[in-house]
């Protein structure tokens, strides 16, 4: 087998002012390889390089498409996501429309029908006349003989009637709150919670619900809103 | 109508007291227009080859570097006459394009040009291009000047010695043994 050039060199007696011409010539390869590499990068300066600008972004290209189907998916995922989760507002008026009318269980203080504008509005209530019931105890409201019953049904009424007033609502409701001795507590913070959820206030939202969340007997209903409002 | 070309565009864009300039100052080791003049055509050279050929951009940036390098050692050594240094330079370059396009097979030897005969036999030994590179590389800078202003550039002794600032002739000519010495010492000490 034939040695390495270098092997070759060194067992020969070379002259010691001259380069021999195998030397030379390996010399000169390396020198031209410098030189290639010095031009090189004065080209690529200028802007010229061995592969051009076309043909690096085509080299570039499958991993431009990866990206670009990475971050499609990522979009895709993001609004699949984003139309899964309920929204708070949506949550709430479902929950407004699913509220039974408290009757019976929910009068617990002292007898109202006392008088014949109270026994009207009550009557308007009991069959399912939100709207007529409301302006029943707006009368009472007016006349400043409303009880705390009256706030309360007022409030859901108004939430309740063909066409809803959560402003009102939350009027009555916090006048309800103000009145109320805690027979009413629960209640009252249920609807408050979806009230100010329907008007998209999240922060007092939030603080009705976790309230009502933690041990209410909306507490699984209070925690889904809370999870559609965070 | 398109102008006649002239001498000066035929011979990318030097006149031929330019060129001969170009040629004087690589005589002197200086290739600063030598690199000034042909970098700036580098593009349309490849151009040519890429559109005219059909040569892969990477293969046509390969071959007019190559074609560079050939054509400053055949302008170094006497052999290029003004006249019409592009058709020359790409008539090089498009020789060189084919004989790689089509190696081992036959080419018409009129495509090559007859005065690319510098020797090669001993350059396929890549391990040991590879470690006269690191020799090379580990050599003082003036030893550097000296040896490729002699078998590199061809430089005669006087310019030489101006290259390197030395004192005397005499002296270069002693600096060139030691430079040999120690070149071939890296060369052959490196594991």
């Amino acid at each position: 087998m034939k040695a390495p050039l270098r092997e070759q060199l060194r067992a020969q007696s070379l002259p010691e002012d001259e380069l021999s011409e195998a030397e030379q010539q390996l010399l000169r390869a390396v020198l031209d390889e410098e030189m290639q590499a010095k031009w090189a990068q004065a080209l690529a300066e200028k802007g010229v390089h061995r592969e051009a600008t076309q043909v690096r972004l085509r080299r570039l290209r499958p991993l431009l498409a990866i990206a670009a189907s990475m971050l499609v998916l990522a979009v895709a995922a993001w609004w699949l996501w984003h139309a899964s989760q309920p929204d708070a507002q949506e949550l709430a008026f479902d929950e407004i429309a699913q509220l039974s009318a408290p009757i019976g269980n929910f009068q617990r203080g002292k007898n109202n029908e006392t008088d014949s504008l109270r026994s009207a509005t009550y009557t308007a209530y009991a069959r399912g006349d939100f709207q007529s019931a409301l302006n029943g105890f707006i009368a009472l409201i007016e006349k400043d003989s409303a009880t705390i019953e009256d706030y309360v049904l007022a409030g859901f009424c108004a939430l309740k009637s063909s066409n809803p007033d959560l402003n009102a609502a939350l009027r009555y409701f916090l006048e309800a709150r103000k009145l109320d001795s805690g027979g009413y507590a629960e209640d009252i913070r249920w609807y408050l919670g979806l009230t100010y959820a329907g008007l998209n206030e999240k922060e007092k939202a939030l603080e009705e619900l976790r309230a009502e969340a933690s041990g209410g007997r909306k507490a699984e209903a209070a925690r889904k809103l809370i999870k559609a409002l965070q | 109508m398109s102008a006649r070309p002239t001498p000066v565009n035929k011979n990318f864009g030097l006149s031929e007291a330019e060129f001969k300039r170009l040629q004087d100052a690589l005589k002197q080791g200086n290739q600063q227009l030598f690199e000034q003049i042909f970098l700036s055509h580098f593009e349309r050279c490849r151009s040519l080859l890429v559109v005219k050929y059909g040569a892969r951009q990477n293969d046509a940036y390969d071959v007019v570097m190559w074609s560079l390098v050939q054509f400053r050692h055949l302008l170094l050594a006497g052999k290029v006459a003004y006249g019409n240094l592009e058709a020359y330079f790409m008539r090089i370059a498009v020789s060189k394009y084919l004989r790689d396009q089509n190696s081992g097979k036959e080419i018409p030897t009129e495509t090559l040009p007859e005065e690319l005969d510098f020797p090669t036999h001993y350059l396929e030994d890549e391990e040991t291009l590879a470690v006269l590179a690191k020799a090379w590389s580990k050599l003082g800078d003036i030893c550097r000047k000296l040896l490729q202003g002699f078998y590199y550039d061809k430089l005669d002794l006087r310019s030489i010695t101006a290259l390197i600032g030395d004192s005397s002739e005499a002296n270069t000519r002693q600096r060139k043994v030691r430079c040999i010495k120690e070149l071939r010492k890296l060369f052959f000490e490196l594991e």
